[in-house]
């Protein structure tokens, strides 16, 4: 019982819940403005992952310095795949479910290709590096360096999203967008634009949060998964689209995850995981926090 | 009269369903074009086509001489074509503030921000009082007012009002009807969209009757007034 309120679980959870909170907010960007359910979205980790692993392996370099690239590289994947398969979908005026659908079909094919590209090129053997693994005492807590650093960049990025979400009228279209698409078409909003710049910042901070993972965990080409479930879990949780309410859903889940497992074990994670996806998914589909769209 | 949108022969669809079949029409300037009809003769269909919301399948739209039958939404109210749509399409998870701001998001009416909020609690006070609130806890009067007033916050030239008074208590929609000539004086051009033809005819320059997707009648409201059909068909006895 005492390990429970130690500090160390707490960090811990700390740390996990950044991660999902942004994780869940690029999912969440890209389903709420075009509907468009990724369920590829974990395996941008797991490119981000690789990014940082080659980035310090290869040149020596701080993966956090490669973050910038990184999140290039797979926001400019999302910027390809929004003109090669979305952008024609998203004009044809088909209806939500439709795309939804069609989207939730058509990224799975882009998942399976990608974790096999890796595979192949990479091989399926899980990597990793070390950096930053200095271990900082803070009282009775001990802490890598490289989960520090995650931490930090986590709640950076997070604060710099919200910022730019509520305090600029770019945030503000997206945020009615994700309201209203009709509405936001109507007031003037160039919806194509808000749509694109979307799906770029939605997957590069997923290339961001990769890299940010593989200073701590080993990395393969099909770690991608449970993370795409944790992001949807995480959503769900707290209403689809509501960006606000999956970066609490976020921590939510981390602290719920990091606290179940240490109570039982680790062998309990993905049922765990998996357990409360169709938990939300019965008991409350709109979300633990309520809604963000209208209908 | 100068004209301040042309339409020559304009057409819509949904899917296959062709709803307007060739509608021509011209939108005077610094006045008021009505467009009356009963429920579904095509209405809304024709003002959401004007405002860039439907694929455009055929036809001419003419607006300050310049060709825009093919410019999306986004463009047509950067060049202040705005729609104050039926329903009124309020954003209810936000203030009525950030509804009012997010209606200056075209790049001519983002200058001018601060001067055209002051005019629309002119207009609309009651929009000043309820700055903070929510826009889905307003009421359904306060809600047409917000829908009014983020529209004059694109600093239109021509405002296309899609049946602005639907479903209100019949003193807010005298209110709303009211408003009307003041845009007018502000300069605007307006095409207005209704069902009520007595309280349109009060309003109108120029009105032009819409059935089944085609215009089956046109005139000046006061001549309109006086007519033998308009009064059989809409007047009633
Ligand atoms: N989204 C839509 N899809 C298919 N048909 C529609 C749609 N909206 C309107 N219609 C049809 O188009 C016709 C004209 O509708 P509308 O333009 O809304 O008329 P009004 O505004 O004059 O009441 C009606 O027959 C209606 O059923
Ligand atoms: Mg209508």
């Amino acid at each position: 019982m005492e390990s429970l309120l130690s500090g160390q679980l707490l960090f811990a959870a700390l740390v996990l819940g950044g991660l999902y909170a942004l994780i869940a907010l690029g999912l969440n960007l890209v389903y709420g403005t075009m509907r468009l359910l990724n369920i590829a979205h974990g395996d941008l980790l797991m490119i981000g992952g690789y990014g940082a692993f080659w980035c310090f392996t290869l040149t020596g370099m701080s993966p956090l310095l490669g973050l910038p690239v990184i999140a290039a590289i797979t926001a400019g994947l999302g910027i390809a795949l929004y003109y090669l398969l979305f952008r024609g979908q998203l004009s044809s005026g088909k209806p939500i479910p439709q795309i939804e659908a069609n989207s939730l079909l058509l990224f799975f094919g882009v998942s399976v290709v990608t974790q096999n590209v890796i595979a192949l090129a990479f091989s399926a053997t899980p990597r990793a590096y070390r950096y930053l693994d200095d271990v900082y005492h803070f009282g009775q807590v001990a802490m890598t360096g490289n989960r520090i650093a995650a931490l930090a960049i986590a709640l950076t990025c997070l604060v710099a999203i919200i910022l730019v979400l509520n305090r600029t009228m770019f945030g503000m279209s997206i945020k009615a967008l994700i309201q209203n698409r009709d509405a936001a078409r109507i007031v003037g909003i160039n919806v194509e634009r808000v749509q694109l710049t979307s799906i770029a910042l939605g997957f590069g901070v997923a290339g961001i949060a990769g890299g940010l993972v593989s200073m701590a965990e080993q990395i393969s080409p099909f770690m991608g998964f449970p993370f795409t479930i944790a992001s949807f879990v995480v959503i769900i949780m707290g209403g689809l689209g509501n960006v606000f309410g999956g970066i609490i859903a976020g921590f939510l889940l981390a602290f719920i995850e990091i606290y179940a497992v240490a109570l039982t074990s680790a062998n309990m994670r993905s049922i765990l995981l998996y357990g409360i996806f169709v938990a939300v998914l019965i008991l409350r589909p709109q979300g633990l926090l309520g809604k963000a769209r209208q209908s | 009269m100068t004209p301040s949108l042309l339409v020559t022969d304009l057409t819509a669809c949904y899917g296959e369903v062709q709803v307007l079949k060739g509608v021509s029409l011209t939108a005077r300037s610094q006045g008021v074009t009505a467009v009356i009809g009963s429920n579904g003769a095509g209405k809304s269909t024709l003002m959401r086509r004007l405002a860039g919301l439907l694929p455009p399948t055929g036809g001419q739209i003419t607006f300050e001489g310049q060709d825009i039958s093919t410019l999306a939404s986004h463009d047509l109210v950067a060049r202040g074509v705005v729609l104050v749509p039926e329903g009124r399409l309020i954003f209810s998870d936000m203030t009525v503030f950030e509804n009012l701001t997010i209606g200056a998001v075209n790049p001519r009416a983002r200058a001018d921000r601060d001067n055209t909020l002051e005019t629309v609690f002119d207009f609309f006070p009651r929009l000043k009082e309820r700055r903070s609130q929510l826009g889905g806890t307003l009421s359904g009067g306060e809600q047409q007012m917000l829908a009014l007033g983020r529209g004059l916050m694109a600093n239109p030239k021509l405002l296309l009002l899609d049946e602005p008074t639907l479903g209100l208590a019949p003193g807010i929609a005298k209110q709303i009807f009211q408003i009307i000539p003041g845009l007018v004086k502000l300069g605007l051009s307006v095409i207005l969209a209704e069902q009520d033809v007595h309280k349109t005819l009060a309003i109108a320059d120029y009105v032009y009757v819409l059935e089944n997707g085609t215009i089956g009648a046109e005139g000046l409201s006061a001549d309109l007034q006086n007519d033998q059909r308009i009064k059989d068909a809409y007047l009633g006895a």
